[in-house]
């Protein structure tokens, strides 16, 4: 950062927001046209990134709780350097980015502003973020963003997801099962195979589809019981045995792959489930 | 060349499908349908699953324009007022729901006209296609990369029929000159292929580009704005998430591009044979995006693995490319590969809903062509976000070398909802 430009003379050089009039009318108030990328990297995103870890900080220090316009030029000034500092080159930027951000979970950091933060380390955050969004992990507000940015993080990410999976009580534990079996962690089967046998239908359905993405076996009968049930439920159950059963025969089970094409045939003999057992012999063929 | 290219009018289209579905026999459904199906009822259970904007027309066109007869009996929107305006014209037969998985429950059910925002729309067609359902599902056909080959799979594991609400292709295969277009194209005898499409304007690019100075505001009583956001993160209720002007948001829709553009580039991946592919490169020219919502874009240039380019000029940022539409052509082959070329089968008209429910053949705006269409916006979006030139698989349906970027392609979504 140039010494005489302070951090709120660079955040305004963004654009003033369109103010309407001419043919559109007011249809176009409020829009932003940035300007091109040489410029906002030249005027705007390199001052910043000179000016370190504490021009990060103070540009958090700029976003609203509410989001209702006022902080439009600092989010969309974090959000082009987190974008930015993803180029090859950036590295030790993006390092100092990460670092900084990370920083400001948790603590007194107010909820919304914590939230902003969680989203944009999912665009700019890698395996440095996860110890920053790993204690997020049982925070019901928080928490399903968090989630989210740690499975598009991926690396990492699996370890603490499964070690908040195994203390998870209430709506988190449903967010989490989700998130594993979006990893394909194998080491949360445990846990999985737990969720899987819950009081709670969202919570039963999610375990059991991570299960079959998983090509645990051990889900079969779980899976094929709820194939007997009806509703909602029963869509997913039959949906989590075709999943299992193409996931065991990729893996080159096939005694089990045919196992569960079979009994699920059996399972869905109505004249509504022709398509079902369809799906199982096309399946079965392909098995050989 | 775009000038040879018709444009086909909704009328048009009208016309055409009307005179296919008064060619087709009445056939019964247990005899089409495969083993199982009960005989024979020519009317079908239909529901409206979003039933704002477009969804009305989506549901009264699979008679008007797909030729079936339909009995609506369930109407499905998170904002109940729109379900019950729905409900009053469609019927007393038809029930009002604010969850569609009441609906994809209903067993009576066989058809599924889908009007929601597109953060929905991959998952409710997988949810009906699960539940042995046909659907009709307005475009664009899905939000992200991921959940078009989601869509792709359950529209193969569960052969059922998916048509996405956008018809150009199939005035498109009605005219023979572009028919031995295709077939050249999809003959991959061009090598290279010196062919490019440049489209301009009428992408709706600042129209559909999102404001940034609106507040917060309580949330309308009829909306379940939970559900709403659905597999999107929880936002705070801003009025134009929710409505027409969803298409501002990178959470819910991609912009004028995100939208409009599966008009305008599903016939020309039909025409040029690349609704079975994906671009292998892609560079836009943009200013940085806004984390939340659309914004503006001057140019993109997406490259084929055979080098053929898709160019989409925004007029209206920056400076135009330059670049003109070059129409591939056999004059090119070598005498060894015209041989080749006419050796191959003949390209078909493109099937319609309406006759595919019918006999259960794959519609012409089938899961997989509708996602390899929204490919294009979609990658055009991931380069306008990141700034950054785009290299895709078209296999793998990974970006490569920029884990960020696929980041964009292959997004996480809120629990309990997945593909």
């Amino acid at each position: 950062m140039a010494t005489t430009d302070t951090l709120a003379d660079l955040v305004a050089r963004v654009p003033d927001l369109d103010t309407g009039g001419g043919k559109k009318k007011g249809r176009e108030t409020g829009k932003l046209t940035g300007p091109p990328w040489p410029e906002a990297i030249r005027d705007i995103f390199d001052p910043v990134l000179a000016g370190g870890r504490d021009a990060i900080v103070g540009l958090v220090g700029m976003l609203t709780e509410v989001d209702d316009g006022r902080d439009y030029k600092a989010r969309y000034t974090l959000h082009g350097l987190c974008v930015y500092v993803c180029r090859k080159g950036k590295e030790k930027e993006r390092a100092v980015v990460i670092d900084a951000l990370g920083a400001q979970l948790g603590g007194s950091c107010p909820t919304p502003i914590q939230e902003v933060i969680v989203w944009e380390l999912e665009t700019v955050g890698d395996e440095r973020a996860v110890p920053a969004l790993a204690p997020l992990l049982n925070d019901p507000t928080v928490g399903p963003d968090a989630v989210r940015t740690l499975v598009a993080i991926r690396d990492g990410a699996a370890e603490p997801i499964r070690k908040a999976l195994a203390q998870a009580k209430g709506p988190m534990r449903l967010h989490l099962v989700q998130a594993a079996g979006q990893l394909g962690d194998k080491q949360a089967v445990p846990h999985l195979r737990k969720a899987a046998t819950a009081a709670d239908a969202d919570l039963r359905i999610t375990a059991r589809w991570a299960l079959a993405t998983l090509g645990d076996a051990w889900a079969a009968d779980l899976c094929l019981k709820g194939a007997r049930a009806s509703g909602w439920e029963r869509i997913k159950a039959v949906k989590a045995c075709l999943l299992l059963a193409e996931t065991l025969a990729a893996a080159r089970d096939k005694r089990a792959a045919t196992d569960v094409y079979t009994r699920l045939r059996e399972a869905c003999g109505a004249d509504r489930d022709a398509y079902v057992r369809d799906a199982c012999d096309r399946g079965l063929m392909e098995l050989g | 060349m775009a000038r040879s290219i018709r444009q086909v009018t909704r009328r048009g289209f009208l016309a055409g499908s009307a005179a296919t579905a008064a060619g087709l026999a009445v056939v019964p459904r247990h005899v089409l349908g495969g083993e199982g199906h009960t005989p024979p009822s020519e009317t079908f259970g239909s529901a409206l699953i979003g039933c704002g904007g477009r969804g009305p027309g989506t549901h009264s066109d699979l008679s008007r324009k797909h030729g079936l007869a339909t009995r609506c009996l369930a109407a499905c929107d998170v904002h109940l007022g729109r379900a019950e305006r729905f409900q009053h014209k469609a019927g007393s037969s038809c029930e009002v729901y604010q969850d569609f998985r009441r609906v994809v429950e209903r067993q009576d059910i066989e058809v599924v006209a889908i009007g929601t925002p597109p953060h929905w729309h991959a998952l409710i067609s997988i949810a009906c296609m699960e539940a042995g359902k046909d659907v009709v599902c307005e475009k664009p056909a899905t939000r992200f990369i991921a959940e078009g080959r989601a869509l792709a799979e359950a529209e193969r594991r569960y052969n059922r029929v998916y048509q996405v609400g956008t018809y150009g292709r199939f005035g498109m295969s009605r005219n023979e000159t572009n028919r031995q277009m295709r077939k050249l194209m999809l003959s991959g005898l061009l090598k290279p292929c010196k062919g490019r499409y440049v489209h301009r304007r009428g992408l709706k690019v600042k129209q559909w580009s999102g404001r940034l100075d609106v507040a917060p505001e309580p949330v309308p009583e009829e909306l379940d704005w939970d559900l709403y956001c659905g597999p999107s993160p929880v936002k705070p209720y801003h009025p134009p998430r929710h409505g027409g002007t969803h298409r501002w948001y990178w959470d819910y829709e991609g912009g004028g591009l995100g939208d409009m553009g599966h008009h305008k580039f599903d016939p020309i991946t039909w025409l040029f044979g690349k609704d079975g592919t994906a671009p292998v490169e892609v560079e836009a020219s943009a200013p940085p995006a806004s984390s939340e919502v659309s914004g503006m874009w001057g140019w993109i240039k997406l490259t084929y693995a055979d080098g053929f380019q898709i160019v989409i000029e925004s007029g209206e940022w920056g400076e135009p490319t330059g670049l003109s539409s070059v129409r591939p052509t056999a004059d090119d082959l070598s005498e060894e590969a015209t041989k080749q070329l006419a050796a191959l089968p003949e390209v078909k008209e493109c099937v319609g809903f309406g006759e595919a429910v019918k006999t259960r053949q794959k519609a012409g705006g089938n899961a997989e062509a509708a996602h390899r269409t929204a490919c294009i916006m979609h990658l055009a979006n991931i380069a306008i976000r990141t700034g950054r030139k785009i290299r895709f698989d078209p296999n793998t349906e990974h970006v490569i070398g920029d884990p960020e970027a696929d980041r964009l392609a292959h997004q996480p979504m809120r629990a309990p909802f997945h593909l």
